[in-house]
């Protein structure tokens, strides 16, 4: 279970997301939805609900995402993500780590390298799908605790990032 | 004629150039600052640029639109609608130039323009006119003797122009002193004259218009009704043909009025002639459109007329009957099937339809049998602050009311502007509420059934975007809020797409 709030026109909605068979669960505002996502092409996506599917369009600009389905269409900024037991301590933000257990298909990056904020660095796959994990912040990469093929834990620390210069090889 | 101006933009400009392909005309748009990148530029032959965003400094500017003419060599000029579509003025220079205005001659845009001048002709004509009073410059001791004949409430209306300015509904004597001089005030500002004229407030009235066409021959036309009755700041929203309300007879006597009026003004050209129609079916005469309407579309679809491609002909000098005229079915055109036009405006419905002008991030527009799309959207486009707020317009035609609904919401539905907030909901919303599904449409429609509207449910939306953003995880969102040009949108720090790239969930095949 994680919590995510969204920014929509000034108020925060706040949302429970879990994993849900090969689909999510996601609760707001005291309703439940599930669904499953399968992305179709950059911008489009395919959500199913029940026996209806919706097709999503979404786009993002200056942090700000704009999201289309079914009519409706919203614009929001996402809230950190936190997991409900365990609010992130200060300074979490240089850890990346899984957000569920998996195994690792990819490392983009290698110790040293200097990351932008959001940079993919990471790809962790569970329950057939694939994560991409990104640094919380700008920095260099200072540790990386995994290589491709290994299984991690949920909420396990993959890689750590810090100031740009500090503790590169 | 071989080479038309059009001295206009947006999804008109468009629509008119596509008209123009068609009967092999050369195009010329033109276009202030904010609308360089616009969509309707890149589809004429030639552009020429006006000048600053004010649209004094451009789209109203006659010298600079008559240097454009004559720089690109253009010998023909429509106005579109809106600027100077009812600009007598306009038409006469562009006549002096020795150039073809697509419209009806100045003289005729003079007369029917003031709507004191338009009420007498009408009622001269033996048409009648909502009670009230419309003495040509009408001192305010002589309107508020006339309100008191005439009871309240009372309508307030510019004598030199529409668009909702200069309009004011008056419920009681003692309003009316400041509403005249505050409807004063804003009319000098739009028209450049303060005249008023005054008329009975019609409750529960259906707003109802019959589209015109005259040849130079005196050849005239009534092409049915369009009702327009979905309205928000006097402004209309929705507009269908035929109307719900408007059988046979009541048809019969509308258009026999507006060709009346049409005949007594030597109207020549495309026109419009507006009625309110009260809920017993009794007709009043409102004012003349000397101009191409927003909702032509609707006609179009029921009628299979083209009335822009009609308007350019009869400017040329073709006849309307006849073995080579513009209808070749004649004078009887009834309707086939039902048609209804949505307008796509960049406005909050939910905050008073303030305007929401922003960049144009991903654009999807509806298409499928019996949908039409007049649009003057191009993704990677900035909608700009500087102008009316309407985007582009969706049509359906289908075989029954009831089945140009289903038609409606569907492509509503379908419809995606991101970047930029839209009517789009809200749209779809009104046109599947129950009373407009019963034809319970009046000018009071969205007053009384949408007033407090805020948004329909958006919980699969928000679900969606919740998964997106866990997703994304871990405090990634963002740049730092610095702003991406709208070409490079989606490669924002921060785009759900751009991380799920590598993800599959439940493949489409599962």
């Amino acid at each position: 279970m994680r919590e995510v709030t969204l920014r929509i026109d000034g108020a925060a909605v706040p949302c429970a997301v879990a994993p849900d068979g090969d689909g999510w669960m996601v609760e707001v505002g005291g309703q439940t939805v599930r669904l499953r996502v399968t992305v179709l092409e950059p911008g489009v996506a395919l959500v199913e609900t029940g026996d209806r599917s919706h097709l999503v369009h979404s786009a993002t600009a200056s942090g700000r995402t704009y999201l289309h389905v079914d009519g409706v269409t919203i614009s929001y900024e996402a809230g950190a993500t936190t997991r409900a037991a365990d609010a992130a301590p200060s300074g979490e933000d240089r850890y990346l780590r899984a957000p569920m257990p998996g195994t690792v298909t990819q490392v983009a990056v290698g110790v040293g390298d200097v990351v932008r904020s959001g940079q993919a660095l990471v790809v962790v796959e569970a329950m057939k799908m694939e994560h991409v994990l990104r640094a919380g912040r700008a920095g260099s990469v200072r540790v990386l605790h995994v290589r491709p093929g290994d299984r991690v834990d949920g909420g396990a620390v993959v890689a750590e990032i810090g100031p740009v210069g500090a503790g590169t090889p | 004629m071989r080479k038309v101006l059009i001295a206009n933009r947006g999804e008109i400009a468009v629509r008119i150039i596509r008209a123009c392909r068609e009967l092999d005309l050369a195009t010329v748009a033109v276009f202030a600052e904010p609308d360089r990148e616009a969509l309707y530029p890149r589809l004429a032959d030639e552009r020429a640029a006006l000048g600053a965003a004010d649209p004094r400094e451009s789209y109203l500017h006659v010298g600079r639109l008559l240097d454009a003419a004559r720089k690109t060599g253009a010998d023909a000029v429509h106005p579109g609608y809106g600027f100077l579509a009812e600009s007598a003025e306009f038409a006469a220079a562009v006549l002096d130039r020795g150039l073809t205005w697509v419209g009806p001659p100045p003289e005729v845009i003079a007369r029917l323009g003031d709507k004191t001048e338009a009420r007498r002709l009408a009622e001269a004509a033996g048409v009648p006119v909502v009670p009230g009073h419309g003495e040509p410059r009408a001192s305010d001791a002589a309107l508020v003797r006339a309100a008191r004949r005439i009871g309240f409430p009372v309508m307030i209306k510019a004598a030199g122009g529409g668009g909702g300015r200069g309009m004011r509904r008056v419920d009681a004597a003692e309003e009316l002193p400041a509403a005249l001089v505050s409807a004063r005030r804003e009319a000098q500002a739009a028209f450049g004259q303060d005249a008023l004229l005054l008329e009975r407030h019609l409750d529960e009235a259906r707003h109802i218009e019959v589209q015109v066409l005259a040849d130079a021959a005196g050849a005239l036309v009534a092409l049915g009704e369009r009702e327009c009755s979905i309205q928000r700041r006097h402004q209309k929203l929705i507009e269908e043909a035929p109307s719900p309300f408007v059988g046979a007879d009541l048809r019969a006597r509308l258009e026999r009025a507006a060709t009346t009026v049409a005949a007594a003004a030597g109207y020549v050209n495309a026109g419009t002639v507006e009625f309110l129609v009260d809920a017993n079916g009794q007709h009043y005469f409102l004012e003349v459109n000397t101009r191409l309407q927003v909702e032509h579309p609707v006609t179009e679809l029921v009628t299979g007329v083209d009335l822009v491609k009609a308007q350019l002909r009869l400017a040329a000098g073709s006849r309307l009957l006849g073995a080579d005229g513009i209808l070749p079915e004649g004078r009887s055109y009834a309707a086939r099937g039902h048609a209804i036009e949505c307008r796509v405006a960049a406005e909050d419905p939910a905050h008073a339809y303030r305007p929401s002008p922003g960049p144009i991030l991903t654009l999807g527009e509806p298409r499928g049998p019996g949908v039409r799309v007049d649009s003057g959207l191009r993704a990677g486009w900035r909608v700009p602050v500087e102008y009316d707020p309407m985007l582009a317009k969706v049509i359906v035609h289908a075989e029954t009311r009831d089945g140009a609904i289903a038609r409606m919401a569907d492509a509503l539905g379908r419809y995606v502007i991101l970047g930029c907030q839209t009517n789009l909901e809200f749209l779809r919303a009104v046109v599947r509420h129950e009373a407009f599904g019963r034809g319970e449409t009046s000018t009071r429609f969205l007053e009384r059934h949408f007033a407090a509207w805020a948004g329909g449910p958006a919980g699969l939306a928000v679900a969606t975007g919740a998964v997106f953003a866990v997703l994304g995880a871990e405090g990634t969102a963002g740049t730092g809020g610095a702003p991406a040009p709208p070409g490079e949108a989606r490669a924002g720090a921060w785009d759900p797409w751009a991380q799920l790239g590598p993800w599959r969930m439940g493949a489409v095949d599962a």
